[in-house]
C-alpha cells in the first residue's frame, strides 16, 4: 500500500515468527523510524503496535521478541487496539459476542493465571471482541494481568510523558446515547450493547482539547479507538482501499464506516497519531489541522494494522522523542482525572440515556455549565492528590483462574460479576462515581466472591443454583494439533450482521502458512 | 414499498385504553395483516398519568407503527414535546400539524387539537390551518391529499348526507375549510362516534370537471360501551400512483359537497367584518377564505394550470408577511446584495462567515423543486458567479438548500478555504449518521427534480467537486444541520455560530459586510446588466 500523504508511516510490518516464511506479495519487513528527527543522543520510547489482539499473547510477544533481537534493542510498550479478548477461563467465553462455535480460550488466560507475564508493559482498549464481563468491573480502566493495563471505557493516561488516550468498543447508532448499563448476566443484546461506544465517553475525552483557544499544539500524543472514524478514507489513499475492500465504498459514502464522531475527536484533540483496527487491513491516513506556519500543529498519523495472522501487517512500531527524565511507566493524566471529576454526575448505572452538556434540545442535562475543559481550580484539586503514577501492583484475580486448560475446564457457567478492587481503590482516591459499585447494587444475581478474596477455591460458584448451559454451549472450534504456536491459532470468525467487518478473504481454516495465499 | 397500494387502519379516541388497543392490533393484524401502520384520531392518552408515563417513556411496544395526534385538552399537553417525536420504535407522535409523506406513497395531512384563539398546545387557529395549506398552496397541480386525520369533526360535515350520525357532534368550521381545501379522499376524525359518511363529491356536477369524492370516516373511542366500531382498515392506493380515470371514478352513493353553504357564510362574515374594519387590512391575507370564483381550491375555483412557465398559482402570498419575499424585505433591505430577474442575493441574518450569502426568489416560491426554470436558471447564475468570487479568494463554494420548515426558496451559498475541502463530505455524512439520517451520494446524471415530489421535504448540499448529497427523510433533521457542518473544526471553525441567533450583528456590522460583498461581487455581477433600477 501507499499513500501519497502518509508514506513516511508505511513501510514498517513486523509479521510475527512466521512471517519470512510466508510474505511473498509484501515488501521485507522492516522496521522504520516513524518521527523524522533522528537526532542522536535523543531519548526515545519505542512503542509496538498492534490492530486487533484476538487473544493472540503469545504470538504478539513472540514477534516482537523476534523484532527485538533482530533490531537489538528493547520495546518499552505494546498498544493493541482493541478485541483484545481478555478471556479468564470458560466462564468468560459466553459473555463474549461471537458465536458459539467460534469462542476459542486463546492465550491470554495464561497471563491472567500467573503462569506467563506479559515480557512487555501492554495497554490495550476494548474493541467489539471481548471478555466484556471481565472488562465492566474496570470501567475506569485496572490491571487484567500482571503488566497488561486496560484502558477502561475511556481514558487518557500518561506513558514516559506521552499523552495516550483510548476510547473501547464500537460506535452504533441505537446505543450511542445510553449509560453503560450492562453487566453481567448479559440479558439478550445486552452482550452486544456493552461494547458499543457511547457519547459520554466521547464527551469527556473531547474535553482534553487545550482550554485556551491554543490551535497551535498537538494536545494528545496518541489516540487509539477499535473502529475507524468515518471519513477517514478520504485521507489516504481510499482507491487502494476500495479495491482492496470493495464492500467498504458504499459505506463511506454514507458516512458508516467506522464511528462518525471519530473524525471530531481527531480534529478537536488532534493527535499527532491516531491508531484503530476493526477492519482487518492495514491502512495509513495522515489528516491537517488548520494554522499556518510554526503555528499549524502536526498532522494527525493515523494507522489502522491489521489482525495477527502470517503475512498481514499487524504490528508497527514507532519511536518517539522523549524528554531525558521520562519515566518508563504508566501515570494518570491530571486533565482526565479532572475530567472525570467534574462530569461524574455523567456516570449513571441504570439504562438511560445519557443527555450531554453540549447537546442543544429541550431535555434538560444534569449540568448547566456546557464546558468541561478543567479549570486551574480543578487541576489544583488534582495536584492535592500528589503521585499520579499507577501503581503496578494493585492487581488482584477477581475469577478463578484457569490452572490448566482441560476438557472439565470448559463445564464452567458464564462468570459472575465481580467487584474489582482496584475499581473500587481508584474511584475513591479520585472522588467520583463507582461504576463497578453501582453496577453490583442493582442486582445481587450473578455476584460473585472475587477469587482473591478465597484463593483456597479453585471452583466456580457464582450465587446461582440452575445454570443453562449444556455442553453445546461450549463447542471450541480450536484446530487440531498443540505442538507449534501458528497451528494454535484457532480461527475467530466475525460472524455478527451489526458490524462493519466484510471480509472477502476465505480465511475460513489458517492452519499455519498454506491458509494465506491472497 | 414496491406494492402499489397502503393497507393502513385508523384508530378512534383510545383515551388511554393501551392495552385494548394493543390487544386488538395484534389480533387484527395476524387476522388480517400486515398493515404498514395504524393512525389514531382523537385523545390518545388517558386519565392514568402513570400508564401515559410508560408510553412517553417508550416502555411499551406497539405491534405496529403507530402515529398519533397530539392533545386535545389542555390537562395532557404535558406529555408532548413541541415537535414530532419517537416515543418508542413503534410509536410516533406526528406533531401538532403537518404533512407526512409514507414509504408507500401517501401524503398524510394532520391537524391535532379542538379549535380555539387559547395557545394551549390542545388548541388549533386560524393561522395553524393556514400554515398547514400554504405548502400545498405552491405545488403545481395540486389535486388532494390521500389521508387527512384530524382530532375533531368539521362542521356541517353530514349535511347533505343521506346518512346521518347516530348522535350530533360538535364540529369545526375551520376543519371543513381545511379539508375543503385539502380535499382528502379520506378524512378520519375523533372525539365523536362512529360515523362513515357516503362519499362527498369535491366537485360541482357539470359546472365542473370531475375530481376524486371524500370519505369522511368519524370513529369512536377504543372500547365504547355501545360497542361502536373504532378501528377501521383500508387499502389505499396514493393518488399520485393512479390514473385520472381511477381517480375520479364516481362511487354510486356519492352525495354534494357538505361544506359550501358553512365556508360562503364565513367569508360573507369577513368580507364584512373588513368593511366594518374601516378599510385595515385584517392580520393576515384573508385570501384562502375568498370564496369569489377565483380562489382555487374549492369547487367554483378555477382550475390551476400546470403549464409551469410562469407566475400564477405559484406565487401565491403566504399568511401574514413572508420574511423572505423582496417586497416585504423593507426593513431588512441593507442586507440585500444584488438583484436579478427572478432572485435576489442577500446576505442572511447572523452569517456563518463574511462570504454566506442566500439566494432567494423575488416572489413567493418554496423551494428550487416548485420553482419555474427560470428561476432555477438565475439560481445557478448565482451559484456561478459566487463560485468564481470564491475561487479569487482561494475559496470553495458550498450551497445548500433545505426545504422543511420553511415557506420561501432559499439556497444558502458558504465559501471555505480550499483545504477545507477534503473534509467537506464526510464532515456532512459523517453529522448525517450521528443525526440517524444517511445523505445519499446523487449520481452525475440525477436530478434533485427527479429525486423529489413538489411540496415533500428534502435537504440538498452541493460541494466545490459538484457532488450533491441529498435526503428525503427528515426524522431527526436537526435544523441547523448544514450550519452544524460548516461551522465544525475542519471547516470555518465557528462552532459558536451554529444557532445564528447567537451570532446575528449589529445593523451598522451588517451594513459594512455588504457593502464589502457588494463590491467583492461586482466584477461577477451578472444582474448588472438588466437591472436598471
Amino acid at each position: 500500500m501507499s499513500s501519497e500523504n502518509a508514506n513516511e508511516e508505511e513501510h514498517c510490518c513486523g509479521s510475527h515468527e512466521t512471517a519470512e516464511t510466508s510474505t511473498q506479495q509484501d515488501p521485507a519487513p522492516e522496521l522504520l523510524v516513524t518521527e523524522a528527527e533522528v537526532k542522536n543522543g535523543q531519548k526515545k520510547v519505542k512503542i509496538a503496535v498492534v490492530g486487533c489482539s484476538h487473544g493472540e499473547m503469545d504470538a504478539i510477544y513472540e514477534t516482537m521478541a523476534m523484532i527485538e533481537e533482530k533490531k537489538g534493542y528493547k520495546f518499552d510498550l505494546l498498544i493493541c487496539c482493541g478485541d483484545y479478548q481478555s478471556v479468564r477461563n470458560y466462564g468468560d467465553l459466553p459473555h463474549m459476542s461471537i458465536p458459539p462455535k467460534y469462542r476459542s480460550l486463546q492465550t491470554f488466560y495464561k497471563y491472567y493465571s500467573g503462569e506467563k507475564k506479559a515480557p512487555v508493559l501492554t495497554i490495550f482498549i476494548g474493541g467489539n471482541h471481548e471478555a466484556s464481563g471481565y472488562l465492566c468491573e474496570l470501567p475506569n480502566g485496572g490491571w487484567v494481568a500482571p503488566n497488561i493495563f486496560y484502558m477502561g471505557f475511556a481514558n487518557c493516561i500518561q506513558f514516559a510523558g506521552l499523552r495516550i488516550a483510548g476510547l473501547s468498543g464500537i460506535y452504533s447508532f441505537g446505543d450511542f446515547e445510553y449509560s453503560h448499563y450492562e453487566r453481567p448476566a448479559f440479558e439478550e443484546r445486552d452482550v452486544k450493547s456493552a461494547y458499543h461506544v457511547r457519547n459520554v465517553d466521547m464527551f469527556r475525552l473531547r474535553q482534553m482539547k487545550p482550554a485556551n483557544e491554543d490551535k497551535s499544539s498537538n494536545p494528545i500524543d496518541i489516540m487509539l479507538t477499535h473502529d475507524w472514524p468515518t471519513g477517514i478514507p478520504d485521507h489516504g489513499d481510499k482507491e487502494w482501499l476500495f479495491r482492496k475492500k470493495d464492500l467498504f465504498e458504499a459505506d463511506h459514502n454514507s458516512g458508516k464506516l467506522g464511528n462518525p464522531q471519530g473524525m471530531k475527536l481527531i480534529y478537536e484533540c488532534r493527535p499527532r497519531y491516531f491508531l484503530a483496527a476493526h477492519l482487518h487491513i492495514a491502512f495509513a491516513a495522515l489528516v491537517p489541522h488548520k494554522g499556518s506556519g510554526s503555528n499549524r500543529p502536526q498532522p494527525t498519523r493515523f494507522l489502522s494494522l491489521d489482525k495477527p495472522i502470517p503475512g498481514r501487517q499487524f504490528m508497527q512500531a514507532l519511536e518517539i522523542n522523549v524528554a531525558e527524565d521520562a519515566k518508563m511507566e504508566l501515570s494518570y493524566d491530571p486533565h482526565w482525572l479532572a475530567i472525570l471529576k467534574n462530569t461524574d454526575l455523567l456516570t449513571v448505572a441504570n439504562k438511560e440515556k445519557i443527555v450531554l452538556p453540549d447537546r442543544i434540545g429541550k431535555e434538560p442535562c444534569v449540568y448547566e455549565r456546557k464546558d468541561f475543559r478543567p479549570t486551574d481550580e480543578e487541576l489544583e484539586e488534582i495536584e492535592k492528590l500528589g503521585d499520579l503514577t499507577i501503581k503496578t501492583d494493585t492487581f488482584r484475580q477477581t475469577a478463578p483462574p484457569l490452572k490448566e486448560d482441560s476438557s472439565s475446564a470448559k463445564n464452567v457457567p458464564p462468570s459472575a460479576y465481580y467487584r474489582n478492587p482496584q475499581t473500587a481503590e481508584f474511584c475513591q482516591w479520585l472522588g467520583i462515581r463507582d461504576l463497578n459499585q453501582m453496577l453490583i447494587e442493582k442486582t445481587s444475581e450473578y455476584v460473585g466472591i472475587p477469587y482473591y478474596m478465597c484463593p483456597q477455591s479453585d471452583e466456580v460458584k457464582p450465587n446461582q443454583d440452575d445454570v443453562d448451559f449444556g455442553d453445546d454451549d461450549f463447542v471450541i472450534d480450536r484446530g487440531h494439533g498443540t505442538e507449534e504456536p501458528a497451528s494454535k491459532r484457532s480461527k475467530i470468525e466475525e460472524e455478527e450482521e451489526d458490524q462493519k467487518e466484510k471480509e472477502e478473504e476465505q480465511n475460513v481454516t489458517v492452519k499455519g502458512e498454506e491458509a494465506e495465499t491472497e | 414499498m414496491t406494492t402499489q397500494q397502503a393497507k393502513i387502519l385508523c384508530c378512534g379516541d383510545v383515551n388511554g385504553n393501551f392495552v385494548e388497543l394493543i390487544k386488538k392490533l395484534t389480533v387484527t393484524e395476524k387476522k388480517n395483516g400486515p398493515f404498514d401502520s395504524v393512525f389514531c384520531v382523537g385523545e390518545f392518552f388517558g386519565d392514568d398519568d402513570e400508564a401515559n408515563e410508560k408510553i412517553i417513556n417508550g416502555v411499551v411496544e406497539f405491534p405496529l407503527p403507530t402515529y398519533i395526534l397530539g392533545p386535545s385538552t389542555p390537562r395532557l399537553s404535558y406529555l408532548y414535546p413541541e415537535e414530532s417525536i419517537e416515543f418508542s420504535s413503534n410509536l410516533t407522535y406526528l406533531g401538532k400539524k403537518g404533512l407526512l409523506n409514507t414509504a408507500s406513497g401517501l401524503q398524510i395531512a394532520y391537524l391535532s387539537g379542538i379549535e380555539s384563539t387559547s395557545n394551549d398546545m390542545s388548541c388549533f387557529n386560524k393561522s395553524d390551518v393556514e400554515e398547514l395549506l400554504i405548502p400545498l398552496g405552491t405545488q403545481v397541480g395540486f389535486s388532494g391529499t390521500d389521508i387527512l386525520l384530524t382530532s375533531m369533526w368539521p362542521a356541517e360535515v353530514a349535511r347533505h348526507s343521506h346518512n346521518q350520525p347516530s348522535k350530533p357532534v360538535s364540529g369545526s368550521a375551520l376543519l371543513s375549510h381545511l379539508a375543503a381545501h385539502l380535499k382528502p379522499r379520506y378524512h378520519f376524525a375523533g372525539l365523536g362516534v362512529h360515523y362513515e359518511r357516503q362519499p362527498y363529491r369535491n366537485h360541482r356536477v357539470l359546472l365542473e370537471p370531475a375530481r376524486h369524492t371524500t370519505r369522511f370516516i368519524g370513529l369512536a373511542p377504543v372500547g365504547n360501551k355501545d360497542k361502536q366500531k373504532w378501528l377501521y382498515a383500508c387499502n389505499v392506493k396514493p393518488m399520485r400512483k393512479m390514473e385520472k380515470e381511477e381517480l375520479t371514478a364516481q362511487p354510486p352513493n356519492a352525495s354534494e359537497f357538505p361544506y359550501r353553504e358553512l365556508l360562503e357564510e364565513v367569508a360573507a362574515k369577513e368580507t364584512l367584518n373588513r368593511m366594518n374594519g374601516a378599510g385595515q387590512r385584517p392580520e393576515g391575507s384573508q385570501y384562502r377564505f375568498e370564496m369569489g370564483g377565483s380562489e382555487d381550491g374549492v369547487p367554483g375555483g378555477r382550475k390551476r394550470h400546470n403549464d409551469g412557465g410562469n407566475d400564477g398559482p405559484r406565487n401565491k402570498q403566504p399568511v401574514g408577511p413572508c420574511w423572505f419575499c423582496l417586497s416585504n424585505v423593507d426593513a431588512e433591505k441593507h442586507l440585500v446584495v444584488a438583484i436579478g430577474s427572478s432572485c435576489y442575493a442577500a446576505m442572511p441574518k447572523g452569517p456563518l462567515s463574511d462570504d454566506h450569502i442566500m439566494v432567494l426568489s423575488v416572489g413567493h416560491i418554496q423551494s428550487q423543486v416548485s420553482a419555474p426554470a427560470g428561476v432555477r436558471d438565475e439560481i445557478e447564475k448565482f451559484k456561478n458567479a459566487f463560485t468564481l468570487m470564491a475561487h479569487k479568494q482561494g475559496k470553495a463554494l458550498v450551497t445548500f438548500e433545505r426545504n422543511f420548515r420553511t415557506q420561501h426558496l432559499q439556497v444558502q451559498m458558504v465559501m471555505v478555504d480550499k483545504s477545507s475541502t477534503k473534509a467537506l463530505k464526510s464532515s456532512f455524512t459523517s453529522a448525517a449518521a450521528c443525526a440517524g439520517f444517511e445523505l445519499v451520494t446523487m449520481g452525475p446524471d440525477e436530478n434533485l427534480l427527479d429525486m423529489v415530489n413538489e411540496g415533500c421535504p428534502y435537504f440538498i448540499a452541493e460541494l466545490p467537486d459538484g457532488s450533491k448529497l441529498f435526503t428525503r427523510n427528515m426524522k431527526g433533521f436537526p435544523l441547523q444541520f448544514a450550519r452544524e457542518v460548516l461551522a465544525s473544526t475542519p471547516i470555518l471553525d465557528c462552532e459558536d455560530k451554529v444557532d445564528w441567533k447567537a451570532c446575528v450583528l449589529s445593523k451598522e456590522q451588517e451594513i459594512e459586510l455588504v457593502t464589502k460583498l457588494k463590491n467583492e461581487f461586482k466584477p461577477f455581477d451578472f444582474t448588472a446588466d438588466d437591472d436598471s433600477d
